[in-house]
């Protein structure tokens, strides 16, 4: 079903516009403003390791709040009722997660330069084998993740004109702008747009809560509704959904926090301190936003009553329509929104591209390939695989799979997968090299497996049951056989604290 | 030359907190489905998995602020 948006037409288009004049506005700025951003790996993916606090609190921000927390998360709330309450904890989990491995992590990589998480796994292990292997995962995921933010670009552009602009042309002039902009002024760049682009996404996000709850009732009213029609959506959760909400927390918590693009992040920022308050704000972002919008889908409820699972799909839609419609103020509002939906989905496809092309810059290219060519040469290859990549999977957009939730479970899946090198390999010097590199694999070939087979034993989701023998392997092989003396000594130089 | 480091991970405190919050965060101590008293229209356990959520935030900015303390910065000094 598709919802012709009141608001949709030209201004739909104009928004679109400014905001997209304004992103190239931003990268020719940050260009501007440092020239060398081309000449050096550090200036051009982290910035200068100089982010302030209010930048990399947002950059942040945008790795895990996209367009889908808007536009995904109320259906799912409606169709979950309070069941779906997780999503606010689950978002406090990744920073809780963050704790675990950030302070370490982030001195290291002061002390190491440290550039990409595969820069750090090669600096661990010191194993071809197992650099190669989560470097192809983390792009794998990478990829799907971006796959994801193109397809909903394109819905997204097509419903806020109303179809006026088709989905392919809106996908292709996000894109165009956005690859603009990062080869502009790199990390910078994209860090800025992503204050800009969250700013707008926490504006259009409060209007539809406090528009919904002035014109279309509020949570008691959606109360009555579940009472009477579907208590188990207002009913606390037991058996399987109690799992699902278990496996939700530990899932986007480890799986948020080891994203390539959010855990490369702690390598820009300016300083210990600035990280600290970055992780402090992100802390009570949840009840802001995840909130915020589980409370649009409650209200959903009750006022757009009966809807099938693909009609929900589309709640955000029929909302902000009903809302549109009421006057200038929310026309302009709704407007907004959407022109912030789409910003935060190009917010975090920008951050994903940027990773992406580190990896190939800095650890494919520039580790294997050619480490001999100088890093403007490195920067130059990262960003042409990383558009040769954005042409493949536009490509694949034209063809969305499945629904959104099911692709978001995928890229996690894999992602997950490189947790144990990542976080064990800070702490544990015994790890062997061979045992993180089975476990690796193995971890992604069942959670694939399961995941294909559409199979997921005691509820549990298959990416974690992957982690599971993924972690066993780790660890027994370690204990096993531990690693050599010499290997143990490298690491406990690496991980050590001592200089 | 050794430097006073504090890390979260090395904390049994923070960690008998986290294990604890994160028990409160998961709702499997309600008699399930459950909802009434209703407050505002809010089922009472979906208010107190809130308030535990919040409590979690405020025990991080805690952990944060008084945890953690590597001195990384400071490496860079002449």
């Amino acid at each position: 079903m598709e919802v012709e948006l009141a608001f949709s037409g030209w201004s739909g288009i104009l928004v679109l516009m400014l905001y997209g004049g304004l992103m190239l506005a931003v990268g020719i700025y940050a260009f501007l403003r440092n020239r060398k951003v081309r000449e050096s790996l550090d200036e051009y993916y982290l910035g200068g390791r100089g982010l302030g606090v209010m930048v990399l609190f947002f950059t942040f921000f945008a790795t895990q709040y996209s367009g889908n927390t808007v536009v995904g998360y109320p259906p799912t709330a409606y169709r979950l009722g309070y069941q779906y309450l997780v999503s606010v904890p689950f978002f406090i989990m990744i920073i809780m997660v963050y704790l675990l491995f950030a302070p370490r992590l982030y001195a290291l990589g002061r002390r190491f330069n440290l550039l990409t998480p595969v820069d750090w796994i090669d600096l661990r292990f010191r194993s071809k084998k197992v650099t190669i292997l989560a470097a192809i995962l983390m792009l794998y995921g990478l990829g799907n993740y971006l796959l994801e933010q193109f397809v909903a670009i394109g819905q997204g552009v097509s419903g806020l004109t109303g179809g006026t602009i088709p989905y392919q042309v809106g996908v292709v002039f996000f894109i165009v702008i956005m690859v603009a902009y990062s080869w502009l002024g790199g990390m910078r760049s994209v860090a800025y747009t992503d204050t800009i682009q969250g700013i707008a996404l926490l504006f259009g996000v409060f209007t539809l809560l406090i528009g919904s709850l002035i014109y279309l009732g509020g949570l008691p009213t959606a109360a009555e509704t579940m009472i009477a029609e579907a208590p188990e959506k207002l009913g606390a959760p037991s058996g399987g959904s109690l799992t699902t909400w278990f496996c939700l927390l530990v899932l986007v918590g480890i799986g948020a926090a080891i994203y390539p693009h959010a855990f490369q992040r702690i390598f820009a920022a300016r300083s210990e301190r600035t990280l600290k308050r970055s992780f402090i704000r992100m802390a009570y972002m949840p009840f802001l936003t995840a909130g915020v919008v589980f409370m649009v889908g409650i209200i959903g409820i009750a006022a757009f009553p009966d809807l099938t699972t693909a009609e929900s799909e589309q709640l955000v839609g029929m909302m902000a329509n009903a809302l549109a419609n009421q006057n200038a103020f929310f026309y302009w509002a709704m407007v907004l929104l959407f022109g912030g939906v789409i910003a935060a989905i190009v917010s975090t496809a920008d951050s994903v591209l940027l990773t992406f092309s580190s990896i190939v810059s800095n650890d494919l290219y520039g580790r294997y390939i050619a480490p001999d060519a100088d890093e403007s040469r490195k920067i130059l290859v990262g960003k042409l695989v990383g558009v040769a990549a954005v042409v493949v999977l536009v490509l694949i957009a034209w063809y969305p799979p499945g629904t959104l939730y099911q692709i978001f479970v995928l890229k996690f899946e894999v992602l997950i997968q490189t947790a144990p090198a990542l976080i064990l390999g800070l702490y544990w010097s015994r790890l062997n090299t061979r045992a993180v590199f089975t476990g690796m694999l193995a971890g992604t070939i069942l959670a694939a497996v399961f995941t294909f087979a559409g199979y997921r034993p005691l509820g549990v989701y298959s990416g974690l049951w992957g982690l599971l023998l993924n972690l066993i392997v780790c660890v027994g092989g370690s204990l096993l056989s531990q690693a050599t003396e010499a290997n143990r000594q490298q690491a406990l130089e690496v991980i050590g604290w001592q200089r | 030359m050794k430097r006073r480091i504090s890390e979260p991970v090395k904390k049994p405190l923070v960690w008998i907190g986290f294990v604890i919050l994160f028990a409160l965060i998961n709702p499997w101590y309600f008699p399930a489905g459950s909802w009434s008293p209703l407050f505002f229209g809010v089922p009472y356990w979906a208010l107190i998995i809130l308030l535990a959520s919040l409590a979690l935030s405020i025990f991080i900015t805690w952990v944060v602020k008084t945890q953690w303390e590597t001195g990384a910065d400071e490496d860079e000094e002449p």
